[in-house]
C-alpha cells in the first residue's frame, strides 16, 4: 500500500546538515559573519554532532592500510526555510579548507540511510545507528 | 538528475594534495571543474578593443574557453562582441550590453571570488542578476576559486544565488543547465 506524503504544512520544519570541513562553531561564526547576528539567530542553528572523520582517498572510504587524512565535520540542525541562508553563508565565508554540504543531506533518516553520512564519516556512530541496532535484536537466531 | 559544473581558476595539479580533481569534483557532487587547463582569463580592463579580439582569437585557437575580466563598462562592451565566451561581471552591467550579449550568446559569470572581495560586491552582483534575470539571459555562478580552500559545493553556489534574489530552481540552473550555452561543457 502505497503512503501518501505528508503535506508540506505537517513535515518537520526543520533540516539536517552535514558541514564536511568545519566545526559547530565555525558555521554559527560564518553566519553571524556574513549575515550578522540576527539572521544567524533567526536560522536557529543547532549543533547536533562534531567530530573528525577520515577524509575519502579517490572518492573512497580508506582501507585499514591506507593513510587517511583527518577532517572535521558537523551535523547542524536548521529551521527548514532558512538552510540556504546557512548554505550561502558557508559559501562566502573563508575558511582554511574545502567546506561543502553533501547534497543528500536533509533528514537525519537521509543521512543514516542513503549512505553519504557513512562515505564522508567512514563509521555510522552507534548513536545514529539505532534503526539498523533494532532490527538485529528481533532476529531470534542472532539473540 | 542534474550535472553541476563549475569553473575554478586554478591549476589542476594544485588539488593533487586532495586526491586530484576528479575525486574532489566527485566528493562534491560536480560532474566536471572547468580549470586553467580549459579556461583562458583575459583581463579586459588592459586592453583596447582590437588587443581583445586578438587575445580572444589566440585563446580560441588554443583549444580553450576565453574568459574576459570585465572590471570596467567599457571592458564590458567590448568583451559582449564575441560569440560563445565567458565573461565575468566585476562591474554593474548595462542594457547595451545586457542586448547585445544575448544577440551574440555571450555567457555572463558571476563568481564568488567577486563577491568576497568586498562587501558591496554583493549589490552589484544583486542588480546584475536583476538586468540578466529581465532581459531573460542565461547566465552562471561559479566559485571562481583561486586556491583550493575556495572550492565549494554546488549546492552552496545555489544558495549564494538565492541570497542575490533567484528563486531555487532558476539558481540551480545557474550551476548546471545554463552552460549548455558553451557547447562541449556539459556531458
Amino acid at each position: 500500500m502505497r503512503i501518501k506524503p505528508l503535506p508540506p504544512t505537517l513535515r518537520e520544519k526543520r533540516r539536517y546538515l552535514l558541514v564536511v570541513g568545519t566545526d559547530c562553531r565555525g558555521v554559527v561564526r560564518a553566519v553571524q559573519s556574513v549575515f550578522g547576528k540576527f539572521y544567524s539567530g533567526l536560522a536557529h542553528i543547532y549543533c547536533v554532532e562534531s567530530g573528525l572523520a577520515d577524509l575519502p582517498v579517490g572518492g573512497d572510504i580508506p582501507s585499514d592500510g591506507e593513510q587517511a587524512k583527518q577532517i572535521k565535520y558537523c551535523i547542524v540542525r536548521v529551521r527548514r526555510d532558512l538552510d540556504w541562508l546557512v548554505r550561502a553563508a558557508l559559501a562566502l565565508y573563508e575558511f582554511p579548507v574545502p567546506v561543502f554540504v553533501p547534497a543528500e543531506s536533509g533528514t537525519l533518516r537521509a543521512l543514516r540511510e542513503k549512505g553519504v553520512y557513512s562515505l564522508i564519516v567512514g563509521k555510522v556512530p552507534q548513536r545514529l545507528n539505532k534503526g539498523t541496532s533494532n532490527q538485529k535484536s528481533k532476529n531470534p537466531t542472532e539473540g | 538528475m542534474r550535472a553541476f559544473v563549475d569553473l575554478a581558476l586554478l591549476d589542476p595539479e594544485a588539488l593533487s594534495d586532495l586526491g586530484g580533481l576528479e575525486p574532489v569534483a566527485k566528493l562534491m557532487g560536480f560532474s566536471r571543474i572547468l580549470t586553467l587547463s580549459d579556461v583562458q582569463p583575459i583581463d579586459g580592463k588592459a586592453l583596447s578593443a582590437q588587443a581583445l579580439s586578438t587575445e580572444v582569437h589566440r585563446a580560441k585557437s588554443a583549444g580553450k574557453i576565453p574568459l574576459v575580466l570585465a572590471t570596467t563598462a567599457e571592458s564590458l562592451k567590448h568583451a559582449a562582441r564575441f560569440r560563445g565566451i565567458l565573461v565575468e561581471l566585476r562591474t554593474r552591467a548595462d542594457m547595451q550590453f545586457a542586448t547585445i550579449a544575448r544577440d551574440r550568446g555571450v555567457l555572463p559569470v558571476i563568481t564568488l571570488e567577486f563577491l568576497r572581495a568586498h562587501p558591496k560586491n554583493i549589490a552589484t552582483a544583486a542588480q546584475n542578476v536583476v538586468l540578466l534575470h529581465c532581459a531573460r539571459i542565461p547566465f552562471v555562478l561559479s566559485t571562481g576559486a583561486r586556491a583550493p580552500t575556495d572550492l565549494r559545493g554546488p549546492w552552496e553556489i545555489a544558495a549564494v544565488g538565492r541570497a542575490l534574489g533567484l528563486p531555487l530552481p532558476l539558481a540551480l540552473s545557474a550551476v548546471s543547465t545554463n552552460w549548455s550555452v558553451l557547447q562541449g561543457v556539459l556531458p
